[in-house]
């Protein structure tokens, strides 16, 4: 599968890559703007990311923007259901305000950081991507 | 620059002479309790005419303009009154700059005499106050107030600079420390976890985000002690090329993150200066890191240095342009293009570089030219022996 990490953080990007390198190639974009860029480009290619992990708070675009323009893309080509590439939010801060507007904005889970090969292959499972 | 001419304010209503001020407070100190009510407000509190001028105001502003005698404040407007930084460079003073449009309290005033009811803003106000720049973060409300057939309006200014500190620096504690303080966590389950490869690559970046950490930790410690004017300085000789290169080589995984190139246009050889190493240290980390966030893909970062007779200018340049409104803020301390109550990066770089270092700050960003931030230090800072730490 194609895999999408959007971390402001380089050694948080490379600790999710690392975990997530055996179950697909992973693309960076270290903001908001980055990923929607790569996100749509790829869907031009008709080879859409199965899995994006997106930040919350990143410079520029944060998470919470990116994941609403993924959707309205989605909703512009006419994906819909278990073709929508499946989301996991994660952030520093487990606030409840942020974790339930990434919902609203239809995200399929979050991971609180920090981030362990646990439980981010856990999320996986759940979302049956593997 | 935004254009004036937004609000209906100061552009319809023209100044009344002083002397019309002071018949409305002659008027206003008639009545019963008003003084006594608005000297039991423990905030500056102002009562202004449809021209924003005082024509009456309560004791705890005159304690906060340190003076007994309303007629250094009766005819003035608010920013006057407060030596607000910008209310020298309209044509007409206070809310005739271009700076004006994005102040709360003008902002506020304009929504209440439109509204004709009460209206509340969060105002920042860069004040000037024996020659140094104090910014306070002020809950302005306005209310409508009609006196015989006069129509005033009551302004009460409550200081909320503690609060607005304290949210940015529980976001960058909360947020930005632990998130480093989460990848320290999360690197060192890496090195004992048998699928994640070489442990020595691990204990690197384990290296690396603890020194990070210590930085964030670091910045944020020298931001409040320079509030608080409690920061000694270590005058001496430095080479900024050096320093230039160093932090360029500390930040060059986070550019690389970010796709963006570091370009280095600094000459060979040194180019000393006399100065505090470690704020110098903190100033560049701090252009050097906005211009690298501020970067799209693919974009370049270009740094230099220059030396004049009596100063040295480095610069940080990236083609991305400020928008308007944001420029007009970006030395405020609860500004920040990245969300609320996010980012004291500019108002760092100035206050340390203005105050501390003798030196000065500008910008300018242009659609052809892109943004360039230029810090001046001088070469020999006129600073006494006992100044130093």
């Amino acid at each position: 599968m194609k895999i999408l990490i959007a971390e402001d953080d380089y050694i948080g990007a490379k600790v999710i890559s690392k975990i997530l390198e055996p179950y697909g190639k992973c693309d960076v974009a270290s903001n908001g703007e980055e990923a929607v860029a790569l996100f749509e480009s790829a869907i031009r290619e008709n080879s859409g990311y199965a899995l994006i992990c997106l930040d919350i708070m990143m410079p520029g675009m944060d998470g919470q923007a990116a994941l609403k323009k993924i959707r309205e893309i989605e909703e512009r080509n006419g994906i819909h259901g278990n073709d929508q590439a499946r989301i996991i939010m994660t952030t520093a801060l487990a606030d409840k305000e942020n974790i339930l507007e990434a919902f609203r904005s239809q995200c399929e889970a979050y991971v609180t950081k920090p981030i362990s090969r646990e439980k981010l292959v856990d999320k996986l499972k759940k979302l049956e991507l593997i | 620059m935004a254009e004036r001419g937004l609000l209906k304010t100061d552009t319809e209503m023209e100044r009344v002479p002083v002397e019309k001020a002071w018949k409305a407070f002659r008027v206003i100190a008639e009545l019963p309790f008003v003084q006594e009510i608005l000297d039991t407000l423990p905030h500056p509190a102002l009562i202004l005419n449809p021209s924003r001028q005082a024509v009456f105001v309560n004791r705890s502003l005159l304690d906060m303009v340190e003076t007994d005698d309303p007629e250094v404040v009766i005819g003035k407007r608010p920013g006057e009154i407060f030596n607000c930084t910008f209310w020298e460079k309209g044509k007409d003073g206070c809310g005739t700059s271009e700076y004006c449009i994005v102040c709360g309290g003008l902002l506020a005033f304009a929504d209440c005499q439109r509204l004709h009811r009460p209206a509340r803003r969060e105002m920042q106000i860069m004040t000037r106050k024996n020659g140094q720049i104090v910014p306070f973060d002020v809950e302005v409300s306005v209310s409508p107030l009609e006196i015989g057939v006069d129509c005033y309006y009551i302004v009460n200014m409550v200081d909320i600079s503690h609060e607005k500190r304290r949210s940015v620096l529980e976001r960058m504690f909360f947020h930005d420390i632990l998130n480093t303080a989460s990848n320290i966590n999360s690197l060192s389950h890496m090195l004992t976890d048998e699928q994640s490869g070489s442990s020595e690559d691990w204990a690197g970046l384990i290296q690396l985000a603890s020194g990070r950490l210590m930085e964030e930790i670091e910045s944020q410690r020298v931001l409040l002690f320079a509030e608080r004017d409690e920061l000694y300085i270590a005058l001496k000789e430095v080479d900024v090329n050096g320093e230039i290169r160093q932090v360029m080589e500390m930040l060059s995984e986070q550019a690389q993150h970010h796709k963006v190139r570091l370009v280095s246009e600094i000459a060979p050889g040194s180019c000393e200066c006399v100065t505090d190493r470690s704020l110098l240290h903190r100033v560049l980390m701090n252009l050097i890191k906005n211009a690298i966030e501020a970067s799209i893909a693919g974009e370049a970062v270009t740094i230099g240095c220059s030396q004049e007779e009596r100063a040295i200018s480095v610069w940080v340049k990236n083609p991305a342009v400020i928008p308007a409104e944001q420029q007009l803020q970006i030395f405020q301390r609860s500004f920040s293009t990245k969300g609320v109550g996010r980012g004291l990066g500019t108002y760092s770089i100035k206050l340390l570089t203005e105050k501390f270092l003798q030196g000065r700050v500008s910008f300018s960003s242009t659609s052809k030219g892109g943004t360039c931030f230029t810090v001046s230090l001088p070469l020999h800072p006129e600073l006494k022996r006992e100044e130093l730490r």
